[in-house]
C-alpha cells in the first residue's frame, strides 16, 4: 500500500451557519474513522498544533474538536511564496449511543490526533457457542 | 504575535498564492507536499505540513539553490478495520524545487514538530547583497 504517490489535497475551509466572531481562518481537518469489535477510532490531521491547544468536547451526542495552531511560530517571518494557508482546525462528529462516553481516550502524535471511543460492553459482538 | 499581525500574514499568504513569485524555478503548486517559503534576515525558512510522518521517514538534500525532499508515510495494518471515512493520505513522495538564491549547505537545519517540517537555510556568502563604495 505504500507505493502510492502522494497527491496534493487542498485544505478545506470551515463553513459555518453561525457568524464567526473573529476573522481567523479555520480549516476542516482530514479524518479517518474506523471501528473494530471493541472501539471506534478517529484519526485527525492537525499539523502545527500542540496537544495542549486541542480542546475536545462531548455535548449531547456531538463530539467537537477544536485545535489551535501557534501564530507565534510565524512571528517576524516575511512570506515569499505560498502554496497553502494556515489557521486553526475545527470539526464536529455525531456520536452514537454505543459509545462508552466516560472512557474516551485522546492522544496527539506528530500532528495527528487519535481518539479512541470504546463501545459499550453489551453491544460488543459475542460468540455464542452451539451446544 | 499580535492577532492583527497574524491576520495580515494570512491575507498576505492568500495574495502570494495567486502570484507567480520566482519565474523559472521548479516550484509547481500541484506537487505534494504544499510548501510555504519565508525569509527572515538572510535565512530562508521553508515550512510544510506533514502530519503523521516521522523523522526517519523523511529525507532532505540541498545543493546550491535546489532542494530535494522525499518521504514515505506507511499505513498501519488495516485488516480488522471497518472504515467509515478515509480522508488521510498515505504513500510516498519526492519533490525537488528551486530556491530563490544559493544557500550555504553547511548551515541548514531541519526540525519536525507537531507534523510541521521546518527547514532553515542561510543565504550563501556569494548570494548576499554587497554595497560597493564608489571610489
Amino acid at each position: 500500500m505504500t507505493a502510492n504517490e502522494l497527491e496534493v489535497k487542498d485544505k478545506k475551509e470551515l463553513e459555518t451557519t453561525s457568524e464567526k466572531t473573529y476573522s481567523c481562518k479555520v480549516y476542516v481537518p482530514d479524518t479517518d474513522i474506523y471501528e473494530n469489535d471493541k472501539e471506534i477510532i478517529l484519526e485527525v490531521d492537525i499539523p502545527g498544533v500542540n496537544k495542549n491547544d486541542v480542546k475536545i468536547q462531548l455535548e449531547n451526542s456531538v463530539l467537537s474538536i477544536e485545535a489551535k495552531m501557534r501564530p507565534q511560530d510565524y512571528d517576524k517571518l516575511n512570506p515569499l511564496y505560498s502554496e497553502y494557508n494556515i489557521g486553526h482546525f475545527y470539526r464536529e462528529f455525531r456520536i452514537g449511543e454505543m459509545v462508552e462516553r466516560d472512557k474516551i481516550d485522546a492522544s496527539v502524535n506528530n500532528g495527528v490526533l487519535k481518539l479512541t471511543l470504546p463501545k459499550i460492553e453489551k453491544l460488543k459482538p459475542k460468540q455464542i457457542a452451539v451446544r | 504575535m499580535l492577532l492583527e499581525n497574524f491576520l495580515n500574514l494570512q491575507k498576505h499568504l492568500d495574495e502570494l498564492f495567486n502570484r507567480e513569485l520566482f519565474p523559472g524555478t521548479t516550484f509547481s503548486r500541484r506537487s505534494f507536499p504544499s510548501m510555504n517559503l519565508f525569509e527572515k534576515n538572510d535565512t530562508l525558512i521553508l515550512k510544510t505540513e506533514l502530519p503523521g510522518f516521522e523523522k526517519k521517514d523523511l529525507k532532505i538534500e540541498v545543493k546550491e539553490n535546489s532542494l530535494l525532499l522525499s518521504g514515505t508515510k506507511k499505513e498501519s495494518e488495516t485488516e480488522d478495520r471497518n472504515y467509515h471515512r478515509r480522508e488521510r493520505l498515505f504513500g510516498t513522495f519526492s519533490r525537488q524545487f528551486g530556491l530563490p538564491y544559493r544557500v550555504d549547505t553547511e548551515k541548514i537545519s531541519a526540525t519536525l514538530l507537531d507534523g510541521i517540517l521546518t527547514i532553515e537555510m542561510e543565504k550563501a556568502e556569494s548570494a548576499k547583497v554587497r554595497s560597493i563604495a564608489i571610489k
